[in-house]
């Protein structure tokens, strides 16, 4: 192998990034995979000495977005690994996660790695997390020499990543604050004038949930805003608009030209999920496309290395020519939990997927039979700012089916329709989907949130994946029963013979965490733990009814038991499951 | 407990008073003013920075005069009065910066609390350096001067907060700004680098500062100390360590250049060894020049270096200086905002700023929670006088006692790395233990811990964490403390040749001969503490110091460590127990029946 550290790519107006770049040995030209993550290039080597480890278990090390270096040398790649400017080494200024200055530099370091002496003029990308979520945004420039990408987590809508439901989400500020900026800057501060900015940041200061968490409140009572500059971004850019839809994949994927393999886990929060999934769906998009999710967070490693073995085949396929029929294998490739085996498909939701309704019913079952029980379940929230004791155990109400039959896989979108009554003017919903063991445990498989103001849906909404309308909130009567329909996070899921199928509703989602959970969010969101939505501030009493006028119900998307043979054991790649 | 919102519980005598020494408490400050608030007061330092600070003041005719509080941090003081519940410190980790105390009830009873931005952080102007700094000192008593001539102050200045804004009262008292009368901490450390480098075992908490302190300009020392060339061959050199090359977080904060993410945590990670970086943070280089009142506090910690803070500077300042010391709790039973000592410190700081007598010198300057009785007690000397120094010697199949064994052991830990060595690693962290019969009778512990182990290891260096756990009849653990050391710094010897008081040379690593006996003697934190009848005494050997394999406050390593322990008469290893006797009765605290 060969290693260059620190080779400068120059950009157009003056900024340098700097570059590192592994390749194989030998005089034969090689495709270039490029990997470009907000956490550097400097990190993603320590994956190089060590086995990956379980997500979660090693403090900080989501941080290492791009793996298998050696291993893409050793089948006659180069790697080339960049900075990103103001990240770590790098001149210039950084402008917050996926912003329209990274997906432009980028597209200019793919050509810079192409037409080195060493290459053979065909470029791919690799990497996970922020790593992979750039990828469709940069083909969408079409960078000449972009060949294909197989980008590992894609986001639709970043807007709703940060706003889930509507509701203020602190998802971001552990990874903000891993990320190596040296020099950084928001948009808002860029963008509006100095009093303007001043002011807006004097207003947020007076929402309450930037009020309930001293990280946010800080950052916005910092001047000039130089602590975490992308909170402050998601802060003041507190509604969907331009700002949001030029770091997101959905407005772009029409100008993707390119073979694109979107793959991704099945999350329970944010969204990598909808991100792929949509990307693979999506009409108006003509390049070639294969799906491949690969199920559940709590199974990740740490360098990713579980993709590697499908992406070598392709790009051996699209950078190399090898006719390895990676294409003619059918287009989307499903790890399925619960079976943990491999499934293909046509498209997703798998062919023969139906809608059915699982129906809420007092002393919390859930039903396919019909809603039931006059008597409504109630639930009181208490703000974690006005309490002491800060139990694991936040006031949730459950319900379950029967131990199931017989398996039953869940594949598609997931969404819930409550009836609520609330005692305030507005609250937050929080749903969560389990897999409940027969041994006790559970697995933690989808989350949904909703402003209860927030409730009205657009026309854009579908069965099973609600759209609501940000810009004009309604009424919340207090007292009054409205429908609230909750769009929850895909399953790609078998429930097996013996496992019930859980729904808790709650109204806070932060439960306690230690010094411990807090840095590790991901295993954090598998374990049913999370910084979620940051919770309400009112003392809230809400009331779920389950009725015949209220049919409370799950929309769950049920896909016929596959034949034995059509299963598979997962391969090429390391442990898994 | 009961869910007692704003945690204040201030009609009652509190359970740290003892009705002894309490008089005259009807003369102590009444909370009868309202608050006047106001924000975003400019001052400048010496170096004309403008700093922003918060005034919080008796709504009082003018002309009358109220001595001031100081409560000085990085922390941003726009959280120091966020309207929530005190929470435990330890569940919820944003809290942990709402530290400055009862600010409202400290204006109420007539005092001025002053919360500045520090320099470089929040509203103010200037670059910030990081923690306990001297540039943060210097502010800090210029912030007090100015607060001392403004028109509703008398010019009587003390200090308030805990954690951050503690550790920095001693280092500010140490530069002696003029108005300065007296300080009171909760938290104190004599050595910032041994409670970032436990022992030399790197403790990798700090990089939590780059949350807590919203800094919006920012430098390392390093980066001001050194030139360019001098630094960039110390990352280098520093880049190439093992603990550094196995983690992702030291390795992505060296490599900035310019190093501006973390810049606090970039020096913390770069000066592995006691050097010029440490010296104007190390409290014990100063602690002759406070000549104003202290009253030292401390939690029961079970890592770093805080505990001993307190009991190091109450034997090495001047002994003229009035001074107490005050050890009130576990820090798991800490609350944020901290409002659990707000009545101390008014009967501290009545006396030494208004002139208010209510006996609170009158008392014994000692007073420990012994921990598992509830009960505090009052002392007169550090360690105590009577204290009988008992050495529980390890023993074979993982027991301790007070009586050596002979021909026994090694006892051998072989501690395979998770970052190359284990496919699927056990949830718990793996270790060797040993522990006492159940004790035939309650048992006080009070004082530093020594642990004396003769080893052997396969490897030149490695790190060694202890954790005591107090083990009950049904078998349940409760973790009290730990202590570490890093095996290649060697030890010199022993303050005033005190068995208890080792010293290492945390300058340079010396390899060690792999396979060679050498004894190691690891300080472990002091406790106070009641082992009950019945429980047992129980020291665990780890490499890590985690119960879990899920956060990694300390960097494994990337090869198997094998760590041979020996107990034997030639090789001894023993714990070295500060085992108390009976108590005289009248030291034991009387409170008011609550």
């Amino acid at each position: 192998m060969k290693i260059e550290r620190n080779r400068h790519i120059a950009l157009s107006d003056g900024v340098r990034l700097k570059a590192d770049v592994y390749r194989p040995d030998g005089e034969e030209p090689v495709p270039a995979l490029v990997g470009w993550s907000a956490f550097g290039k400097e990190v993603q080597a320590v994956g190089r000495g060590r086995k990956p480890l379980k997500l979660g278990q090693c403090m900080d090390d989501l941080s290492i977005e791009i793996s298998g270096i050696d291993f893409w040398v050793e089948h006659g790649y180069a790697v080339v690994l960049v900075n990103p400017r103001g990240i770590s080494t790098s001149e210039g200024v950084w402008r917050g996660l996926y912003s329209e200055q990274d997906q432009k530099d980028c597209a200019a370091a793919v050509e810079w790695a192409a037409w080195q002496d060493w290459c053979s003029r065909k470029v791919g990308m690799l990497g996970c997390g922020t790593a992979g979520r750039i990828q469709p945004m940069v083909a969408a420039l079409q960078p000449p020499h972009l060949k294909a990408i197989m980008p590992i987590d894609l986001v639709d809508d970043l807007y709703a990543e940060c706003y889930p439901g509507g509701a203020l989400s602190n998802y971001y500020l552990p990874f903000t604050s891993t990320i190596p900026m040296i020099n950084a800057m928001s948009d808002a501060e860029a963008e509006m004038d100095w009093e303007t900015l001043l002011a807006a940041m004097k207003e947020s200061l007076k929402d309450p949930a930037v009020q309930s968490d001293p990280y946010l409140y800080r950052t916005m009572d910092t001047v000039p805003p130089r602590h975490f500059p992308w909170l402050v971004d998601i802060i003041l850019h507190n509604k969907p608009g331009e700002f949001w839809e030029k770091r997101s994949t959905q407005n772009k994927l029409k100008d993707i030209k390119i073979p694109m393999y979107c793959a991704t886990l099945c999350y329970e929060f944010g969204r990598s999920t909808f991100g792929a999934i949509r990307a693979f769906l999506d009409p108006d998009c003509t390049a070639p496309r294969k799906l491949m999710l690969l199920g559940h967070p709590v199974d990740r490693h740490t360098p990713f290395e579980e993709p590697n073995g499908e992406m070598l085949r392709w790009y051996d396929h699209w950078l190399k020519g090898v006719e390895n029929g990676i294409m003619d294998e059918p287009p989307v490739k499903l790890y399925v939990t619960g079976e943990n085996k491999v499934r293909t498909e046509e498209t997703f939701p798998p062919k023969g997927m139906h809608f059915k309704s699982l129906y809420f019913q007092g002393e919390g079952k859930l039903s396919f039979q019909g809603p039931k029980g006059e008597t409504p379940e109630e639930l009181y929230h208490e703000p974690p700012i006005y309490k002491s004791q800060f139990s694991r155990n936040l006031p949730a109400v459950k319900y379950a089916t029967q131990p199931m039959e017989e398996d039953m896989e869940l594949s598609g979108p997931v969404s819930v329709t409550l009836y609520s009554a609330v005692d305030q003017d507005d609250a937050i919903f929080v749903v969560k989907l389990w897999d409940h063991r027969p041994d006790g445990t559970r697995l933690l498989l989808s989350d949904g949130y909703l402003k209860a103001s927030l409730r009205g849906l657009t026309a854009q909404s579908k069965p099973g994946e609600p759209v609501h309308d940000v810009f004009h909130p309604l009424e919340v009567a207090q007292g009054e029963i409205y429908e609230y329909v909750i769009g929850m996070n895909p399953v790609c899921h078998v429930f097996k013979a013996g496992h019930r199928l859980e729904v808790e509703l709650k109204a806070c989602d932060a439960e306690s965490y230690s010094f411990t959970d807090f840095v590790t969010i991901p295993r954090l969101f598998s374990s049913g733990l999370t910084s979620g939505v940051l919770p309400g501030t009112k003392f809230t009493r809400f009331q779920f009814y389950h009725d015949a006028a209220h049919p409370a119900h799950l929309l769950l998307p049920i896909v016929p038991a596959a034949p034995a043979d059509r299963w598979t054991d997962w391969s090429g790649g390391e442990a898994h499951g | 407990m009961a869910d007692n919102y704003s945690g204040r519980d201030y009609d009652k005598m509190p359970e740290y008073w003892d009705k002894r020494y309490a008089r005259g408490l009807e003369n102590l400050s009444k909370p009868v003013y309202q608050v006047i608030k106001e924000e975003d007061v400019p001052m400048y330092t010496r170096d004309g920075v403008r700093l922003m600070v918060d005034i919080y003041r008796p709504d009082a005719p003018a002309g009358e005069r109220f001595p001031g509080l100081v409560a000085y941090s990085s922390y941003g003081k726009s959280v120091q009065t966020l309207d929530r519940a005190p929470l435990q410190f330890k569940t919820v980790l944003m809290d942990h910066t709402i530290e400055a105390g009862d600010v409202e009830y400290y204006v109420q009873c007539g005092y001025v609390v002053c919360i500045p931005d520090a320099r470089g952080v929040g509203k103010s102007e200037g670059q910030w350096d990081g923690l306990y700094g001297r540039q943060e000192a210097e502010d800090c008593c210029d912030v007090i001067e100015w607060l001392a001539e403004q028109p509703w102050c008398t010019g009587n200045i003390g200090m308030i907060g805990i954690s951050y804004f503690s550790i920095l009262q001693p280092f500010v008292a140490a530069l002696q700004p003029p108005h300065l009368k007296a300080i009171m901490m909760c938290e104190v450390l004599d050595s910032l680098y041994h409670h970032n480098y436990v022992g030399g075992a790197f403790f990798d908490r700090s990089f939590l500062y780059n949350h807590f302190c919203p800094a919006n300009n920012q430098m390392s020392w390093s980066e001001r100390h050194y030139t360019e060339e001098e630094l960039k061959e110390k990352v280098e050199r520093r880049l190439q360590d093992p603990d550094v090359k196995a983690s992702a977080l030291l390795t992505r904060v060296l490599s900035c250049w310019p190093p501006r993410h973390q810049s606090y945590f970039f020096d913390i990670i770069l000066h592995n060894c006691d050097d010029d970086f440490w010296f104007e943070r190390t409290l014990t280089n100063f602690v002759d020049k406070i000549k104003i009142p202290m009253y030292l506090g401390s939690e029961y910690y079970d890592r770093g270096r805080f505990t001993q803070g307190p009991f190091y500077v109450f034997n090495h300042c001047d002994p003229s200086i009035p001074r107490k010391v005050l050890c009130p709790e576990s820090h798991d039973d800490l609350f944020l905002p901290h409002r659990a000592l707000t009545l101390e410190y008014l009967r501290w700081y009545d006396y030494w700023l208004k002139g208010v007598d209510t006996g609170i010198m009158d008392e014994p300057p000692i007073k420990l929670k012994v921990e598992a009785t509830g009960k505090y007690r009052y002392e007169h000397e550090w360690p105590l006088a009577r204290t009988q120094w008992k050495k529980l010697y390890l023993r074979a199949g993982g027991r301790m006692d007070f009586t050596p064994g002979e021909g026994e052991g090694p006892d051998t830990l072989v501690f395979r790395s998770p970052l190359t060595e284990q496919p699927v690693y056990p949830r718990e962290v793996p270790g060797l233990s040993w522990s006492t019969n159940p004790l035939p009778e309650d048992t006080e512990v009070t004082g530093p811990l020594t642990l004396y182990l003769s080893a052997a290891l396969n490897t030149a260096d490695a790190q060694f964490n202890i954790l005591l756990n107090d083990v009950d009849e049904q078998g349940s653990r409760q973790y009290i403390t730990s202590g570490s050391l890093r095996a290649s710094h060697r030890l010199t010897g022993f303050e005033k040749e005190q068995p208890w008081a080792p010293r290492h040379d945390h300058s340079r690593s010396v390899p060690l001969v792999p396979g060679e006996i050498n004894q190691f003697v690891l300080e472990i934190m002091t406790i106070s503490r009641c082992f009950k009848k019945g429980h047992r005494i129980e020291i665990v050997l780890k490499n890590i110091c985690n119960t879990e394999f899920n956060f990694i406050t300390f960097i494994p390593p990337l090869e198997t460590t094998q760590y041979d322990i020996y107990h034997t008469g030639a090789h001894p290893s023993y714990l070295l127990l500060p085992v108390i006797p009976e108590s005289p009765e009248e030291n034991w605290l009387q409170p008011e029946a609550r």
